[in-house]
């Protein structure tokens, strides 16, 4: 009865499965079968005398109660197996210290350029997430009907509180006057020029987050005649003194005005692109901006800011700007322009807006640098796949030894892993100390003050590990399974270790390498021919033994008086009061009749010069005359126009046309001039106009002569003191002032040349490895011909042959690649190199001088070698 | 094996290789589990004996051999133990020893 009970049941009474599986895991030999039906044997007893539940119950027990001890003796021997691997480790290390060297030095490198890139890029991203509500704020812009693609930062004063009252979605508005340039304080007797002298509106404070650390912290700046410093600045004035309380002249022009400071801020955070050191409350601009200052549209001049509420979309909110823009103007005026609103976070990196501030960042060179980062953390793995593969040979009969005595692959692919492991750790720990050096190294070049710190700044170097561990784990992950997979019957028969096998991919590797170190070089090549080119094409004047003098208000009302006292020093040559090449901004609009009677109108560019100006600057009049001091209608009704605004207009012969800007009374055309470069050559040369206007300049040009700089300086300094007791003089020289717009790509130009450097020695220290890997496998072969009569010369061209050749494909991969980047990156500029033949041959020359110096070091101890002791070694 | 590293049997060795010896050609590890059980009164798992009988394998003290496919174990061989010289010197040994030292520990 029982018995057929239980063949009835057979399907539910078979023993549970997941223990016998468990048990599979425990014996892996044939002893599994033995042991699951001895245990069957009792589980079917069992299920006889006691049922099916405590049958299986039982059998569940006999085997969890085994696992305590199965894990125990696996992680006894786990751990006995990984000391040996440690152990071997160090012992490979240090038997090959010249590869292992080289493997962590190449990695190391590799790491640190990478992680600089990083940091660099990570702070160019960072900008102005340190405000708490930075994903709400905006910033305003305007652009014209008609060029709808060109969007200016600067807005008037008007539009901050209007929008604040008509939009129920806008929580706060704020206006920044930026606009100033540097600023000249008094304090007491001693006086000061400063920079990041700004006026803002006292809801800035609501807006973004700068702290205050001393002072009033309720509206501090509500007050006309308010000052808020930073603390940086605090220092330089009042030292240790609490500067609450203290009062501070600004010297504009004529005017003195006396601020309050009432507040000290924190340091802005260099990644903030509003810097500044000194904060003056907005309503203080009345009084050299006169009453109406504050709220009107016809100046653009301020930085506007919005704070949406939360939740807000700002499109829906631009969607109202038109019926904005209608409320508050007539129907002429509201068809001209546009607002639109420009998230905090991307005003940084975007530099396609005008009249942006000073401290934009260039995307463009962020995504470039990035690339030069992955191609010199590639180029360190290859090294590092290179010399490990190339190595493998050597540990073949430790493998194979292993293998026989029974270890797995799995085992060994863990092995051979860890030891890329520990070393590219090492490499890690090398660069990230490095990169502290690095850091403060590059600072000067990369423009700007990377702080770093390994501590503070936790989160980047935890990006940085998991950089340096990814790239361990791809580096290390070909050789060990190339390794693992030795079969150790030929291993050690001794025939694998002859093998060329995996030479191909190594060549491969080779060729990538050299492809980028060659893409790099002749980039920084390009780069810096299209610098000098810049600084050195000519401009249509001369910018060189020209210094700027930056005029105060009392030099200015008695500019003849200096202007005479500076001719006196025979080194001057000339004196200008004028807007300079580099420094246009102004445009104007422009009237004339056209050909069909109607008047026409165009904004042009306009340069305020004064007769001096042509002369003095070395431009050329190619028809018509310059303006005249003798001349009384030159100061209100004369115009000169470049070549190119003639052009724009259609006349055949410009002098004595009718010409006149918008607002004033006809004048006339009374010369052209060569068309120059008044601005950077990023840009094409545009339609000009020079008109003789005192009041709007405020800079003097002077000349001198190329022998008498110094003395021209003195006497410069001397005039200057004879009239402004207050002000300390500022004067630049005309070529760098000019050249400041080349700043970004020299940086860009200086970086390259460094990263390429280091990619040249990474790529060098991996060929120098795998060419002393090379002849010291062929040594014996060597030993041979010399025997047979080789002489040292045909040794040594048949391994710079074999390498050369390799440096070869990679320059005709490398070519085409480069050619087409660098034509995309030049596309930028107006004028522009022609990319030539010139760098790809210089770059090629670089390189493959290089390399064979890396490479014939190693073949020339081989190719000296006597062949006597090479052949007898054995 | 060398005599001087050999190790004393421990008492669970000993017991085993009594139970291998007294089942003779059926020594399989059912078995000898039923035979400890017998003698001794507790339950012994199936862990420890196999741990205890293939130690002693690699020990030399026990032989395993499979036997031929047995249809009553759904066509699965047994692993049966035979005790080997080195086994039985071992359990000599330590029954010499034991005497000698319950022989001392009485006398007076």
């Amino acid at each position: 009865m029982r018995r057929s009970e239980v063949k009835l049941r057979k399907q539910s009474d078979k023993p549970p499965k997941i223990p016998e599986y468990i048990i599979g895991c425990m014996f892996p030999d044939d002893n599994y079968y033995t042991t699951v039906s001895d245990i069957e044997e009792d589980y079917k007893g069992l299920l006889i005398e006691k049922g099916v539940y405590y049958a299986k119950m039982w059998y569940w027990l006999q085997v969890l109660s085994a696992l305590p001890h199965y894990f125990a003796q696996k992680l006894k021997w786990s751990i006995v197996m990984f000391k040996n691997y440690i152990k071997i480790a160090f012992r490979n290390m240090k038997r090959h210290k010249g590869y292992s060297t080289i493997n962590i030095l190449g990695l190391a490198t590799g790491f640190a350029c990478t992680f600089l890139i990083v940091v660099f890029v990570q702070r160019e991203l960072s900008y102005d997430q340190f405000h708490s509500k930075s994903d709400r704020i905006y910033r305003l812009l305007n652009s014209s009907r008609k060029e709808p693609n060109i969007q200016s930062a600067l807005s008037a004063s008007g539009y901050a509180p209007r929008i604040l009252n008509d939009f129920p979605e806008v929580e706060e508005t704020t206006r920044f006057f930026i606009n100033v340039g540097s600023a000249d304080l008094k304090y007491q007797d001693e006086s000061r020029t400063v920079n990041g002298f700004i006026f803002a509106d006292a809801s800035m404070l609501n807006i973004f987050d700068f702290p205050i650390t001393k002072g009033k912290t309720d509206s501090p700046l509500d007050a006309p005649n308010s000052l808020m410093v930073t603390e940086d600045t605090a220092k330089i004035w009042f030292r240790n003194d609490n500067p609450i309380g203290k009062s501070i002249t600004y010297l504009r022009g004529n005017l003195r005005i006396p601020l309050n400071i009432t507040a000290v801020l924190d340091n802005i955070p260099s990644n903030s692109h509003i810097q500044f050191n000194y904060v003056v409350s907005f309503p203080t601009i009345k009084n050299f901006m006169g009453e109406n200052a504050l709220d009107e549209f016809t100046i653009n001049n301020y930085y506007t800011y919005v704070l949406l509420k939360e939740g807000t979309d700002y499109r829906r909110v631009e969607e109202k700007f038109p019926f904005f823009i209608t409320k508050h103007f007539d129907q002429e005026r509201a068809d001209q322009f546009n607002l639109h609103l420009q998230p905090l976070e991307n005003i940084h990196l975007n530099t396609s807006i005008k009249w942006d501030l000073p401290t934009t960042g260039n995307k463009h060179y962020l995504h470039i640098f990035s690339g030069v980062a992955l191609f010199v953390l590639l180029i360190a793995c290859i090294n590092f796949i290179n010399l490990s593969t190339a190595r493998a040979p050597l540990r073949a009969r430790e493998i194979g030894i292993r293998k026989v005595v029974g270890s797995s692959r799995w085992q060994l692919l863990l092995q051979l892993f860890g030891e890329s492991a520990m070393t590219s750790l090492t490499a890690l720990v090398i660069a990230l100390l490095g990169l502290h050096v690095l850091v403060h190294g590059l600072a000067g070049l990369i423009g700007q003050n990377l702080s770093f710190n390994l501590i503070n700044d936790s989160n980047i170097v935890i990006i940085l590990i998991g950089i340096g561990i990814l790239a361990g784990i791809l580096a290390g992950i070909y050789p060990a399974f190339v390794l693992s997979a030795y079969q150790p019957v030929r291993v050690l028969k001794g025939s694998a270790t002859k093998g060329t096998r995996g030479s191909t991919l190594r060549k491969a590797l080779i060729i990538i390498q050299f492809s980028l170190s060659m893409l790099l070089i002749v980039s920084m090549l390009i780069v810096i021919n299209q610098i000098n080119f810049m600084k050195n094409t000519p401009l249509g004047f001369d910018k060189e033994q020209v210094i700027l003098v930056s005029l105060s208000g009392s030099v200015k009302q008695n500019f003849g008086v200096f202007r005479k006292k500076l001719l006196d020093q025979s080194d001057i040559q000339n004196v200008a009061l004028t807007v300079v090449p580099g420094r246009v901004r102004t445009r104007s609009a422009y009237n004339w009749p056209g050909r069909d009677g109607d008047e026409e109108e165009r904004n042009f560019y306009t340069m305020f010069v004064d007769p001096r100006t042509i002369p003095t600057l070395g431009m050329e009049i190619i028809e018509g005359r310059n303006f005249s001091e003798k001349v009384q209608t030159d100061v209100t009704r004369a115009y000169i126009l470049n070549e190119t605004a003639v052009k724009a207009i259609g006349w055949e012969k410009a002098v004595g046309k009718p010409f006149r800007v918008w607002d004033e009374e006809t004048g006339q055309v009374i010369g052209v001039v060569k068309d120059f470069h008044f601005n950077s050559l990023h840009n094409l040369i545009e339609p000009l106009v020079l008109k003789i206007k005192p009041e709007w300049t405020w800079n003097a040009a002077v000349r001198v002569s190329a022998a008498g700089v110094s003395k021209a300086l003195q006497k410069i300094q001397e005039a200057w003191r004879e009239l402004e007791t207050e002000i300390p003089i500022k004067y630049k020289f005309l070529d760098s002032d000019f050249d400041r717009h080349y700043h970004s790509e020299e940086r860009l130009g200086k970086l390259f040349g460094i990263f390429t450097g280091l990619a040249i020695f990474i790529a060098c220290l991996g060929l120098l490895g795998l060419a002393s890997f090379s002849t010291q496998q062929r040594f014996k072969e060597i030993g041979i011909r010399k025997v047979l009569g080789a002489s040292f010369r045909d040794i040594f061209t048949l391994f710079v042959k074999e390498f050369s050749r390799l440096v070869l494909y990679s320059l005709l991969i490398a070519t085409p690649v480069t050619y087409w980047l660098m034509a995309s990156w030049l596309g930028d500029y107006a004028y522009r190199i022609r990319i030539g033949i010139f760098p790809f041959i210089a770059g090629a020359v670089i390189i493959l001088t290089v390399a064979s110096l890396t490479v014939s070091s190693q073949i020339f101890r081989a190719a000296c070698a006597n062949p006597a002791d090479i052949i007898r070694y054995e | 094996m060398n005599e001087d590293i050999m190790k004393l049997l421990s008492r669970t060795e000993e017991f085993i290789l009594l139970a291998v010896l007294f089942l003779k050609e059926n020594a399989y590890a059912v078995r000898i589990r039923k035979q400890l059980k017998k003698v001794t009164g507790k339950t012994w798992s199936y862990g420890a004996l196999f741990t205890s009988l293939e130690q002693m394998v690699r020990k030399g003290y026990l032989e395993s051999y499979l036997t031929e496919p047995l249809s009553k174990r759904g066509g699965r061989r047994k692993r049966i133990y035979q005790i080997t010289d080195t086994g039985k010197d071992a359990l000599y040994e330590i029954n010499r020893l034991e005497k000698i030292m319950w022989e001392t520990a009485f006398e007076d």
